[in-house]
C-alpha cells in the first residue's frame, strides 16, 4: 500500500527523487566482508590531530548519495513531462544546496582548526599509501521522506515532505583501531502548497530541505564530536 | 642559605617545572591496568595477561619504543634512539644528584632518601617532557598484511569532487553563495505558498470541481435536488467549485457537462429551473447556469473574483469574448451588438431579448460589504 501510493505521489509530482539506497555499513566496501573494526584503547584527544595527516574516506552510504544528487538534480533533469522548467535562480540554488561538498566542508574546517592537514582518499590503502596517520571515515546516507500518507491525496490536504540526513565520523588510528564514533540524525521538512507544485516550487523545495537537514545534522555531528573528543 | 635548603629549592623547583600529571603517562598506565571496552559495532578482544608490573613497565617505558625512527631527526633522534637509556638512568641521575646535595648539607639518611626519591622523579619528568614526539605505527609486516587485504574501492570522480573542500577560498565561497541564495529563495519560497493558498489547492479543485460538474449534471437530469448540488459559499469563502455544463436553445439539457476547466464561486441557493424566475442572491454558479441556459454554451470563469473580474464568454454567434467586469462599470462597449448578453454592471448581466436582469440588481453590494468584489465571475 505503502509503495503504491509512493508511486503514484513520484508520478504525480513527476520530479521527486526516487527513495534513496538502503542504508549500508560504513565500513562496506573499505573492509573485507566479515571484517570487525576494533575499538583503539585510548579514545581520540585533539592533540592526536595536531600535526596529524588526515585521510577522509566518504562511505558507500555517501557515494550512493552523491550519485543520487547527480542523478536527480543536474540541471538539465529539472524539467517535468510537460516541458516546464524552473527559473535559472531556482536551478542555480537547487544545485549549490545540494553539492556534497558541503558536508566535507565541515569536517576539514574542523581538522584544519585543530591543526591536521586532510585530504580526500578513495580508499584505506590508498590513504595509507599517501601517508595518513589518521582515518575518518565519513559516513552520510540522505533519504527522501514522504511525510503525508494517504492524507496527502485528500483534496485540500497538503503533502508533506522530508529529508532525513543521518550518517557519523568513524575515526581510525594506523593500526585501523577506532577512536572515535560520533553519530547524528536529522530531518528537514517542507509542507506542499498544493498536490501539483510547479517546477520552481519543486526545486526551492528539495534545495531547502535538503541542505537544510545537512545542516542541522552537521551541527548535531560536531556538537557531539567536541563532547567525545578530549581535550 | 644552607646548601639543604639550596638542595630542597632545586628539587621543588624541578617538581614544579616538571609536573609528574602528564597525560601520556597517565593515560597509557590507565589503559595498560584496563581491559579495552567493546564499541558499539565492534568485538572486544582479550587482552593477554600481563601482572601490574609489566603493565605498568609496557606503559610507562616501552610503548615508545615503537616510533618511527626515520622520520625522527636531530637531537629528538638521538634521544629517541637512547630513549630506554635515558628513562632508566633519569631517575637513577635524579637520586643520586639528590642525595649527593643532602649528603653534602650534612643532612640526615631521611632527608637523604626524600631528596632521592625527589630527584627521580623530577628528572624523569624532563625525560617525558623532552619527548613531544607522538606516538606513530610501528612499520610491522603485520599492518602491512592488513592494509594490502583490504579492498581497493575506486570512486575517483566522487573523490576528485570532494577534493574541492580541501581549498579554503573554494568552501568559503560555498558556504555564502548558499547562505545568500537560502534567503532570497526562502522569500520566493512564502510567495509561492501565499499565492497558492489564496488559489486553493490544484488538486482540491480538480476533485471538487469534477464532483461539482457530476452533482450539477445529475441535479440538471433531476436525480438530485439542485439546492444540494451546489455548496454554500460559506459567508465570502474564495472556496472556489465549478460548474460549467450546457444545455440546448430550449433550455433543455444536453446531458453533458463540460470538464471543470475553470472555477467559480459556488451558490447556496436554489438552481434556476428554466422558468425566468432568478434566484435571489448574486451566485456565481447561477450566471453560469443561466448563461448556458440562454444557449451561451461555454461560459468560462477563469478567476475567483475577489480582486478583479475576467469574464469570458463563448456564445454561438462570436465564439469567445473576454473584458474585464468590475461593479458599477458598463461593459456594453466591449461586445457586439447583436450578443446575446450584457453584462451592464457587476453583478449584472441583463438580456438583450428580455431586457431582464438575469442576476437580480444589488445582491453584489452584499458583497461589497464584505469588502470584497465578490461578484463572481472571473
Amino acid at each position: 500500500m505503502k509503495k503504491s501510493v509512493g508511486l503514484i505521489a513520484f508520478a504525480m509530482i513527476l520530479v521527486s527523487p526516487a527513495e534513496a539506497k538502503r542504508r549500508v555499513d560504513a565500513f562496506t566496501g573499505l573492509t573485507p566482508k566479515g571484517y570487525i573494526v576494533q575499538n583503539a584503547p585510548a579514545t581520540l584527544r585533539v592533540a592526536d590531530l595536531s600535526g596529524a595527516k588526515v585521510a577522509i574516506i566518504p562511505s558507500q552510504n555517501f557515494l550512493n548519495f552523491m550519485k543520487d544528487m547527480g542523478r536527480w538534480f543536474r540541471p538539465e533533469k529539472q524539467r517535468n513531462l510537460f516541458g516546464e522548467r524552473p527559473s535559472a535562480e531556482n536551478t542555480n540554488f537547487l544545485v549549490h544546496a545540494t553539492e556534497p561538498q558541503l558536508l566535507t566542508d565541515r569536517l576539514v574546517e574542523k581538522l584544519s582548526g585543530l591543526g591536521a592537514t586532510s585530504f580526500i582518499a578513495n580508499n584505506l590503502p590508498d590513504a595509507k599509501s599517501q601517508g595518513a596517520t589518521v582515518f575518518i571515515v565519513f559516513d552520510y546516507h540522505g533519504r527522501y521522506r514522504d511525510l503525508s500518507g494517504i492524507g496527502g491525496f485528500i483534496p485540500f490536504t497538503k503533502e508533506k515532505t522530508g529529508w532525513e540526513s543521518s550518517g557519523g565520523l568513524h575515526v581510525l588510528d594506523g593500526k585501523l583501531q577506532r577512536k572515535l564514533q560520533v553519530e547524528a540524525t536529522a530531518m528537514d521538512e517542507y509542507r506542499d502548497s498544493s498536490m501539483l507544485p510547479g517546477m520552481n516550487e519543486q526545486a526551492l523545495k528539495w534545495g531547502t530541505i535538503i541542505s537544510g537537514s545537512q545542516r542541522k545534522f552537521l551541527d548535531d555531528l560536531f556538537l557531539r564530536w567536541d563532547a567525545a573528543v578530549q581535550q | 642559605m644552607t646548601a639543604s635548603k639550596l638542595a630542597g629549592a632545586f628539587l621543588t623547583a624541578c617538581l614544579l617545572a616538571f609536573p609528574i600529571d602528564d597525560v601520556d603517562a597517565q593515560e597509557r598506565a590507565a589503559h595498560a591496568l584496563e581491559t579495552p571496552l567493546p564499541g558499539p559495532t565492534s568485538a572486544a578482544v582479550p587482552a593477554p595477561a600481563a601482572s601490574p608490573i609489566d603493565r605498568l613497565n609496557e606503559a610507562f617505558f616501552k610503548a615508545d619504543r615503537t616510533v618511527d625512527y626515520a622520520n625522527v631527526d636531530g637531537p629528538r633522534s638521538w634521544y629517541r634512539e637512547h630513549i630506554t637509556t635515558i628513562q632508566h638512568s633519569t631517575p637513577l641521575i635524579g637520586c643520586w644528584v639528590g642525595g649527593a646535595l643532602a649528603s653534602r648539607a650534612g643532612s640526615g639518611a631521611l632527608l637523604g632518601l626524600a631528596t632521592c626519591a625527589a630527584g627521580s622523579v623530577g628528572f624523569s619528568s624532563i625525560g617525558v617532557l623532552i619527548n613531544p614526539i607522538k606516538e606513530d605505527v610501528e612499520p610491522s609486516p603485520e599492518l602491512d598484511s592488513l592494509f594490502s587485504s583490504l579492498p581497493k574501492r575506486d570512486a575517483t570522480s566522487a573523490i576528485n569532487l570532494l577534493s574541492g573542500s580541501l581549498d579554503a577560498d573554494g568552501r568559503a565561497s560555498r558556504q555564502q553563495t548558499l547562505a545568500k541564495e537560502t534567503k532570497s529563495r526562502g522569500a520566493e519560497i512564502a510567495a509561492i505558498k501565499e499565492r497558492k493558498q489564496q488559489n486553493g489547492s490544484i488538486w482540491g479543485q480538480i476533485l471538487l470541481g469534477a464532483a461539482q460538474g457530476y452533482l450539477a449534471y445529475e441535479a440538471n437530469k433531476g436525480r438530485i435536488a439542485a439546492a444540494s448540488a451546489m455548496p454554500s459559499i460559506g459567508g465570502g469563502s474564495s472556496t472556489p467549485s465549478t460548474t460549467i455544463y450546457r444545455r440546448d436553445a430550449n433550455g433543455q439539457s444536453q446531458g453533458q457537462y463540460q470538464a471543470p476547466l475553470a472555477k467559480i464561486a459556488p451558490s447556496s441557493s436554489p438552481a434556476t429551473h428554466g422558468d425566468g424566475s432568478y434566484p435571489a442572491g448574486p451566485h456565481c454558479a447561477d450566471y453560469a447556469r443561466n448563461a448556458v441556459r440562454e444557449n451561451v454554451y461555454y461560459f468560462s470563469v477563469t478567476n475567483i473574483c475577489n480582486y478583479s473580474i475576467h469574464v469570458r464568454l463563448r456564445d454561438d454567434r462570436h465564439g469567445v469574448i473576454e473584458f474585464d467586469l468590475k461593479p458599477g462599470k458598463k461593459y456594453t462597449d466591449q461586445v457586439p451588438t447583436d450578443t446575446r448578453f450584457l453584462i451592464a454592471s457587476c453583478p449584472d448581466i441583463t438580456d438583450r431579448e428580455t431586457g431582464r436582469s438575469v442576476v437580480i440588481n444589488g445582491q453584489g453590494v452584499k458583497y461589497s460589504k464584505l469588502g470584497r468584489d465578490q461578484c463572481v465571475l472571473l
